[in-house]
């Protein structure tokens, strides 16, 4: 499924991409989701992002003390009344 | 078992702004973790998520905070919200209602303290706001 995403381009970008796309006969479209596959194989080639979300998500847990889940609902809960507080009081 | 399907791509995590903000400010502010190993990991979240716009729709929760749970929810058009928020899990009946009726299910995150693997409750809290679908694991 494609989702509609809107993109800034410089006057050069967009002059290139139409001529690219006159010549090869493709739309602008096209070419840039090209471009953007392109970038995400180079980009991620070689890596596992499983494995690598894993990492992440391990660097965050080892980083301070086991938390109970009744410890995490009670920080979510402790931070959103000081946010209230705090706006109250703005 | 759900972060394991979430690693095999089995799991389509939504979510929005307000709901990273929050994962990050709690983690942050409330659960002292390091600003960078935050940032890593919310940069690998977003990296293989769906990051919707919302409108801050007001939907009647208790708690203002939960309401752009629900929107994103619905507006990503979720199958679960996956939480162990007792307030997600008894709302309102009009609320609930309204949220069954697009098609999104509330449930509980986990009830023995298993459903994430061994990894610990950091990862539970990681993926409480996130929204999953398609969601193939037993």
């Amino acid at each position: 499924m494609s989702t509609r995403t809107q993109i800034y381009l410089d006057e050069k970008q967009r002059r290139a991409l139409k001529l690219l796309a006159a010549s090869s006969d493709r739309s602008v479209s096209d070419l840039v989701r090209h471009a953007i596959d392109r970038l995400l194989n180079d980009e991620f080639a070689g890596k596992n992002w499983a494995d690598e979300m894993d990492a992440a998500v391990e660097r965050l847990r080892s980083s301070g003390p086991e938390l109970s889940e009744a410890a995490v609902v009670a920080a979510v809960e402790k931070r959103r009344k000081r946010q209230h507080q705090s706006n109250i009081a703005v | 078992m759900l972060y394991e399907a979430y690693l095999r791509g089995g799991i389509t995590i939504i979510t929005s702004g307000p709901l990273v903000d929050e994962i990050a400010g709690t983690l942050i502010e409330a659960l002292q973790r390091p600003p960078d190993a935050v940032e890593n990991f919310i940069t690998h979240l977003c990296a293989h998520a769906e990051v919707l716009p919302i409108r801050h729709q007001i939907m009647g929760c208790l708690d203002p905070k939960d309401d752009p749970v629900l929107e994103t929810a619905i507006s990503g058009r979720a199958n679960f919200i996956v939480t162990f928020d007792k307030r997600l899990l008894k709302l309102p009946d009009y609320i609930a209602d309204y949220v069954r009726r697009q098609g999104v299910e509330i449930v509980l995150s986990c009830e023995d303290g298993k459903t994430f693997g061994p990894q610990g409750p950091v990862k539970k809290f990681a993926i409480e706001h996130l929204l999953r679908k398609e969601c193939n694991v037993p």
